[in-house]
């Protein structure tokens, strides 16, 4: 059905091509999809979810349940957007959702057919044989809203901070008075309008503002603010909140491309979102035509589309005759109004009757009528609902009342009849409609007066006087719509079949009778029924169905107060895709990535990074083979035969200095710094207070009171924090200096058998000397290139290695010093290999849950340092025969492999694991796999055979303990 | 990078740079948190509550922060230095942090912009950002896609 548009107030005159489901159309500049569509005649615009019901237009705004589109369909769809909020683009493609393979022909909708299946529940009791899964396939495809996109080439939205004194949310009349007032009072004002233009309702709400038409008025006041400095932003909807940090997405057209998030903090917050008309429920009030009043309203004010021919309209309160007035001289034929109340008595109720509109009082709509769409509808009187009547129709206009819509904005809850934001938070307001106002006057003079609240709270609270608030400076208002006197109807009488087609929730599908059935099984909490029914689920998030569902739990309960509440509501406000959600922290910016000075070098010379916490670390190097396991073989084969080299710029570095530094550290460690010699240092464990190993590392004195302390790249923040912690909880030891040098330092690893000479080489004489003399974990300091070196020896490899620390600016010139020399580097894979033919620990071992027990180091505990954890070591339960032991594993038989992470049992029949695999690898060295294991106590002793069981990866292996250190336990290689 | 006088990210040189750590917060009585002192190319940022930070410290710096007892450790290499110019320069900042709030009353603050952890400091022609080398990539990667996004929200 096609009517002529007339002009509508956001039209252009360019003419828009744009296609839905294949087919072409044409509307207008300014159009949104559901009033370009509408004015072509189209009436279905999606399927419902569960049920897959034929569905219309039910409002014009993000509210919509029904009218849900998919933009761009393929791998970069944007899927439900409302379409009364999507601006149509030149050429645009849109899409309707859940349906298959076409809107008016869809296969699913076969399931309506068995609808008594698919009750309230249905899927915790329907399809228990032979078991859930079975079916959860199939539901999980029909259940959804529109498809995710498999892609995305949307950019990161351009986010926004604001600082503002006041925000307004919603530019209608009461968020324009509050701003303005707040303004005059010198506040600082941001208002967030979701509309692509300002006014609300007074772009069809005839009244005289301050001397005004309401069309003029709010140009002048959107001038008043613009010289206020007032920022006004449009097409941006507030979505949520968090404290007082208010987030807004402004998307353009309703989409997501060159969307902008705000994220606004602000001193108080004005909530002028208006209201949201509510619908009645009746039998089949879910068939296209059916549609709210106000919504056929805005079509015809701001599009100029007639929503249909001849209309009836549906309701309870006075404005349906305003309304029906209005779309009158808008050129719709009104059949017929249908008003539940008994009576009616006001003049322009009078003037419809006089020019032949059938105003029926005490009536009521049981039924819309039509197979595709609304053919006519059924009335009775509500004291004989039996004797009904037929009026022939072509739209049914629907009004059961208002609520407020501030509740969304909020994530509140709220009853029906309750206007005000029930548990709104202190700093926030809602005002004028949303604060249940339905007279223009006093929408206006609520709002006027809560931006002069805003404006003097913010300043009093921040300490700025006020300007002078003029106490005259009210806005006048002569007319406006009148009082609706509204006696709340929320359903008409129908049979207990027919409750079936009453729909609640048009989005879910959710009907009077889901509601009985949920409150006769006994959900009376709304949060429950909620989760029953799906009643508010879904973008809607109950905005057009949880009052009048409150309002029918209430009526089945017999009106319990506690039941007559609405859920709460999620945010976002309107649908949003995750990439506004995300902001910058998308693809490769998902999070920050830490380089260390030698980035470049590894990238260029076929380092394969990886993430080590947020740090990239070469993993291997592509020359020495295809894949990790094979070139890290080569890498680890390589050091032990003569050397290689590492980046281990990545450990985290801490100096500690200052009077009781010393002492500090004795209180960190297990083990005591200051026994430490300057220019020695010692291999340290430090614990948590719980008696567990919170970190290992070596501690390097540096002078008297003045070390360094290295720990792992995972924990670094970890025991920065750890350490300032219990710097600061003592006042002992407030003069202790704490400083993280991780980047200030960077460490290059040499090891293998020709490390020292290789170092002599490139470092010259001073240092040959240096070297030569130097003991196993001594260090000494001097300079390379002008720049501070220090050289540690130590070793993570079992071989003569040392650690350079050196400035980030030498650290690649002495890198690649030292592969000119034939120290060819290695990737942690390497590394990995290295440490468990050796049996040192990393964080595979160090999990948290071990004690230095657990690990063979209680000969640490033994030396008696008061500790921080110290105490609960003592503990029997960390003692028991249950408790793990690290131990290493060979496999029975060359060739034979195990992987980290697999369980271990004591025989093939025993289910309950004693232990588990930490780490594993194949030794080049020994050629042979090799591995580490935490196994309890009673099951660890040397020769032990085990059974190492992957189910992941469907493999068993039987295994033998060994002592931790399986390549050269006498350390000789590392003491050469 | 240089996009004319609507956006450069200049890196700063440096020649030292210390951290302070003051024993207590009687340092408050000498400098408030927040306090910046700038003086050609050197810098004192006291950036969080007893931790202050020096670049390229001349004369001045050490005599301000031993008057508060405090202890210094030379973590050259560990900041790195950004100045941003550019008409451009707020908004790109404002994308990632309210600086506006969160420097009102002080002349530097430690904050996280784009998830790096930074010390901002607004100069008068010019804001700098010192962050963790680690972080400098980042950083700027970061900050050279929000000022594309910039110019193309302006088209």
């Amino acid at each position: 059905m096609k009517t002529p548009r007339r002009a509508g107030l956001r039209l252009g005159d360019r003419r828009i091509n744009f296609r839905f489901d294949g087919r072409s159309y044409q509307g207008f500049a300014g159009d949104t999809a559901a009033s370009a569509l509408l004015a072509a005649g189209t009436r279905l615009f999606g399927r419902s979810v569960k049920y897959r019901r034929r569905r219309g237009l039910l409002s014009a705004g993000t509210e919509e349940p029904n009218g849900l589109l998919t933009v761009d369909p393929g791998p970069f769809c944007i899927s439900n957007l409302p379409a009364p909020c999507l601006e149509i683009q030149e050429d645009m493609q849109l899409v309707s959702q859940n349906r298959w393979p076409t809107l008016r022909f869809d296969f699913a909708a076969l399931i309506g057919l068995g609808g008594s299946l698919w009750t309230a529940g249905f899927y915790y009791k329907t399809f228990m044989w032979p078991s859930w899964h079975f079916y959860e396939g199939i539901v999980r495809r029909l259940a959804g809203l529109g498809a995710v996109a498999s892609d995305a080439k949307l950019e990161p939205p351009w986010v926004e901070h604001i600082d503002c004194d006041v925000l307004v949310t919603g530019a209608g009349p009461a968020g324009l008075a509050a701003a303005l007032a707040a303004a005059r009072s010198g506040a600082r004002v941001v208002v967030c309008e979701r509309e692509p233009a300002t006014g609300g309702e007074l772009d069809f709400e005839d009244a005289v503002i301050d001397g005004h038409a309401s069309p003029a008025w709010v140009r002048a006041t959107i001038d008043q603010l613009k010289s206020h400095s007032v920022r006004i932003l449009i097409n941006t909807a507030v979505v949520g909140s968090s404290g007082k940090l208010v987030i807004a997405h402004c998307e353009p057209g309703g989409l997501a491309k060159d969307a902008i998030v705000y994220r606004i903090k602000c001193g108080a917050l004005v909530i002028a979102t208006g209201s949201i008309e509510q619908p009645i429920a009746f039998v089949d009030n879910d068939l296209p035509g059916v549609m709210l009043l106000q919504a056929a309203e805005r079509y015809l004010a701001r599009y100029g589309v007639r929503v249909g021919r001849d209309v009836v309209v549906f309701g309870c309160h006075d404005r349906l005759y305003v309304s029906a007035r209005r779309l009158i001289r808008g050129g719709i034929n009104v059949v017929a109004i249908v008003d539940t109340r008994p009576e009616c008595k006001t003049v322009e109720r009078t003037a419809l009757e006089v020019s032949g509109v059938r105003c029926l009082t005490g009536h009521t709509v049981v039924a819309a009528l039509g197979r595709h769409n609304v053919r006519c509808v059924r009335i009775a009187k509500l004291d004989t609902p039996d004797a009904t009547q037929d009026i022939v129709c072509d739209s049914l206009l629907v009004s059961g009342g208002w609520t407020s819509d501030a509740c969304a904005a909020l994530h509140l809850a709220t009853g029906p009849n309750q206007g005000l934001a029930a548990g709104a938070a202190e700093w926030s307001v809602a005002v004028g409609a949303a604060n249940g106002m339905l007279e223009l006057p006093a929408i206006i003079s609520d709002g006027h007066q809560a931006g002069i609240d805003a404006a003097i709270r913010v300043q009093s609270s921040t300490g700025h006087k006020p300007l002078p608030v003029n106490p005259s400076s009210r806005i006048d208002v002569v007319g406006g719509d009148p009082p609706p006197r509204h006696q709340p109807f929320w359903r008409s009488p129908a049979s207990r079949k027919e409750e079936k087609r009453q729909f609640v929730d048009l989005q879910n599908d959710v009907t009077v009778a889901d509601l009985r059935q949920a409150f006769e099984q006994g959900f009376r909490d709304i949060e429950h029924v909620k989760r029953f029914t799906a009643l508010g689920f879904g973008t809607e998030q109950g905005r057009t169905s949880a009052v009048v569902g409150a309002a029918i739990l209430a009526e089945l309960s017999g009106n319990d107060d506690k039941v007559a509440r609405t859920s709460r509501r999620r945010p976002p406000f309107k649908p949003a895709t995750l990439g506004l959600i995300a902001g910058h922290r998308q693809g490769l910016s998902l999070r920050p990535k830490r380089h260390t000075a030698l980035q470049a070098w590894h990238v260029e010379n076929g380092g394969e990074m990886e993430d080590a916490g947020l740090w990239q670390r070469p993993r291997y190097y592509h020359g020495n083979g295809a894949d990790p396991v094979a070139a890290s073989l080569v890498e680890a084969a390589r050091v032990r035969e003569s050397g290689g080299i590492l980046d281990g710029s990545t450990l985290g570095k801490i100096e500690v200095a200052g009077a009781g530094a010393a002492a500090f550290l004795d209180r960190i460690y297990l083990t005591r710094a200051s026994t430490i010699s300057p220019g020695r240092s010692k291999y340290m464990l430090m614990l948590r207070e719980d008696g567990m190993v919170l970190d290992d590392g070596i501690v390097m004195c540096l002078g008297p009171d003045h070390y360094l302390a290295t720990v792992s790249t995972s924990h670094a923040d970890h025991v920065l924090s750890h350490f300032e912690f219990y710097r600061d909880l003592a006042p002992v030891h407030r003069n202790v200096v704490i400083a993280d040098l991780t980047e200030a330092w960077h460490v290059i690893a040499v090891a293998g058998p020709r490390s020292r000479d290789v170092l002599s080489q490139i470092l010259g004489k001073f240092w040959r000397e240096k070297l030569s003399g130097l003991a196993h974990m001594g260090f000494v300091t001097g300079r390379w290139e002008d720049q501070t070196l220090r050289v540690l020896r130590a070793s993570f490899s079992g071989e003569l290695a040392f650690e350079l620390h050196c400035r980030a600016s030498i650290a690649v010139p002495l890198f690649q010093a030292l592969v000119n020399e034939d120290m060819l580097p290695y990737g942690t894979e390497a590394l990995d290999v290295l440490r468990i033919e050796k049996g040192y620990l990393t964080s595979s071992e160090l999990n948290g849950q071990t004690t230095p027990e657990d690990l063979g180091m209680e000969s640490m505990v033994n030396l008696g340092n008061p500790c921080i954890g110290r105490a609960l070591l003592d503990r029997p339960g960390l003692h028991r025969p249950q408790r793990p032991r690290l131990v290493g594993l060979r496999a029975n038989g060359l060739g034979q492999s195990f992987a980290a992470g697999a369980l271990i049992t004591t025989t093939a029949e025993q289910n309950l694991s004693c232990g588990h695999v930490t780490s594993a690898t194949f030794s080049p060295a020994l050629g042979e796999w090799v591995g580490l294991a935490l196994v309890a106590r009673r099951h660890c002793h040397e020769s032990t055979t085990l059974l190492a069981r992957d189910p992941v990866r469907g493999r068993e292996t039987t295994v033998r303990t060994v002592p931790p250190v399986h390549f050269d336990p006498s350390g000789k290689r590392m003491k050469s | 990078m240089n996009m004319g006088e609507q956006w450069r990210l200049e890196t700063v040189t440096m020649v030292d740079c210390y951290e302070w750590h003051a024993p207590t917060a009687a340092i408050a009585n000498i400098m408030s948190p927040g306090y910046a002192l700038i003086q050609g190319d050197q810098r004192l940022l006291h950036f969080a509550p007893q931790f202050v930070l020096t670049i390229n410290q001349g004369a001045v710096a050490p005599l301000v922060v031993d008057a508060a007892e405090a202890t210094g450790i030379d973590v050259t290499g560990k900041w790195h230095g950004y100045r941003l110019h550019g008409s451009r320069a707020p908004a790109v900042l404002a994308a990632g942090v309210p600086s506006e709030t969160v420097l009102s009353g002080r002349d530097c603050a430690a904050l996280s912009l784009f998830d790096c952890p930074v010390v901002l400091l607004p100069t008068p022609d010019s804001s700098e950002v010192w962050v963790p080398a680690s972080y400098a990539e980042s950083l700027e990667s970061a900050l050279n896609k929000t000022v594309q996004r910039a110019k193309q929200a302006s088209q």
